[in-house]
């Protein structure tokens, strides 16, 4: 292991020693030193994949160190680092570490300008979509991710960020607008490439929250293009039946379809036992040098407290990807 | 006949027996410390401050909303007449807050303890008993057993 990640893993012991751990169901009084304005929370997973086309292997998928601090200033800080894949196995490498590195998911620093307005500066997650912004393993439903949330856009940004929530009546219109000012300078060579990200979010509704995104980002492929981006989202309730939606669409400079992405999923309490959910899933995704594939999902997710997935499924359809291979995916999630 | 007047009792009964859940229900006061700013409050406001969507004082205070205990009468009362869902059915959002380092109120475990911190804590908000408030705190809207809300305190009856 680099000593960068060694010095990453001990920095991250240290606070858990220093700082006070936080709970999501747990909220702090307000604060009086500048070192109680500090928290420290996070999650992990681990998961067993069977893939219908290579080797079956087991993963510890993520250690995540939430750092944020606030105090009675109008500045907050929030971290997250995340220590990917730290231990897998495999028949062919045992347990091993191959494929484990550390990656500062999130940096930034807040500040509130009025009561209608924050700013934000650093690292961020793109407010576009749904499961981008909340997909931490314990927050979602299944251990595999939707192809278009991952594949057709940045994810994270390292940039500038409006946003806030103005009341409407009984309800709100929640927004934010962003832009890129500083490119990733950590990138692997399986990444997607993406500069100079710019794009703006609104959600609005109670019964039916529906979101609506812009984007615009240059993507650097074969093609070195830059693109445009539409994109729509709703999760709603109905008699405890949960249905969630994203859809994408991508144009390129001279107003070509260039991709798009869409996938709609219901999560329904079973009959058996307690908090068993039954999960389906249909995903569509195009994009121009990776061609057309469609996915189906079926699955069962225990949600053994509000804090702790059991999650277990099938997934089908054409083509592997990293993050959503066909076959059987089991995993544990824990919010701590 | 006796079927009409057994079914006419029954009917009685149940009525009484909704009357006596709305009678359980009290008039519950949002509450602010003396010297907020604030004169007023917004039902929408009201419910950014409690999704912790909006966090901050028109004059940048932090706000500090305080809730009850999730099985507290007062705090289901709100809970659904404000937030629109029971405390139980929340944890999904809390979850998801709580990724963003947003946590959610702190809970206080009576209305006398929810009235002293507000008393105590500049820019804390929380909602008590309406009577059960004295000149300790300034309240600034009512929730009445009808669900609806007001902002006028001579509609509020304490005998």
């Amino acid at each position: 292991m680099h000593l960068i990640n060694k010095f990453c893993i001990g920095s991250v012991a240290l606070l858990l020693l220093l700082c006070k751990t936080a709970y999501a169901e747990d909220a702090p009084r307000p604060e009086k030193g500048f070192m109680d304005g500090f928290r420290l929370g996070g999650y992990t997973s681990a998961g067993i994949t069977i893939p219908r086309e290579s080797e079956t292997t087991a993963t510890i998928n993520e250690i995540s160190m939430i750092l944020t601090w606030e105090g009675e200033s109008r500045f907050k800080f929030f971290s997250e680092l995340e220590l990917e894949n730290p231990i897998s196995w495999d028949d062919d490498n045992k347990f091993n570490t191959k494929q484990s590195y550390i990656d500062l998911e999130r940096f930034y620093l807040d500040y509130n300008l009025s009561d209608k307005i924050n700013l934000r500066g650093g690292r961020f997650l793109t407010p576009t979509g749904r499961w981008n912004q909340l997909h931490a393993s314990p927050l979602v439903w299944t251990s595999s991710r939707p192809v278009a949330t991952s594949r057709l856009f940045p994810t994270a940004a390292n940039g500038m960020m409006a946003f806030g929530a103005i009341p409407l009546d009984n309800s709100a219109i929640e927004y934010s607008i962003f832009v890129e000012t500083l490119k990733d300078i950590d990138e692997d060579d399986d990444d997607l490439k993406f500069r100079n990200t710019k794009g703006a979010r609104i959600a609005f509704g109670q019964q039916a929250n529906i979101g609506v995104n812009i984007m615009s980002f240059d993507e650097r492929n074969v093609f070195n293009t830059r693109y445009h981006m539409l994109g729509l989202d709703f999760i709603t309730n109905h008699r405890g039946i949960e249905f969630l939606g994203e859809a994408f669409q991508r144009w390129d400079t001279h107003n070509n379809t260039s991709g798009y992405g869409a996938y709609l999923q219901t999560a329904v309490p079973l009959p058996v036992g307690q908090n068993w959910f039954g999960i389906i899933r249909l995903e569509t995704f195009h994009r121009p040098d990776e061609g057309h594939q469609q996915r189906w999902l079926i699955g069962t997710t225990w949600r053994m407290k509000p804090t702790q997935l059991l999650k277990l499924e099938l997934t089908g359809g054409s083509d592997d990807q990293p993050e959503s291979p066909r076959g059987f995916l089991a995993s544990f999630a824990v919010l701590f | 006949m006796r079927g009409f007047i057994t079914l006419l009792l029954l009917i009685i009964g149940l009525c009484l027996q909704s009357a006596g859940i709305a009678a359980d229900k009290s008039v519950i006061a949002v509450i602010v410390a003396n010297d907020n700013p604030s004169k007023s409050i917004s039902l929408g406001e009201l419910k950014l401050i409690y999704w912790r969507k909006k966090t901050y004082w028109a004059n940048g205070q932090r706000i500090h909303p305080i809730n009850l205990p999730s099985d507290n009468p007062l705090r289901l009362q709100f809970s659904s007449s404000i937030l629109g869902s029971a405390p139980s059915a929340q944890n999904d959002y809390w979850n998801g807050l709580y990724f963003h380092g947003v946590s959610p109120p702190h809970v206080l475990y009576s209305d006398e303890a929810a009235i002293r911190y507000v008393q105590e804590t500049a820019g804390s908000i929380a909602y008590a008993d309406a009577c059960k408030l004295d000149n300790r705190v300034r309240p600034v809207l009512w929730l009445l057993p009808n669900g609806e809300i007001s902002t006028n305190a001579s509609s509020i009856s304490c005998n």
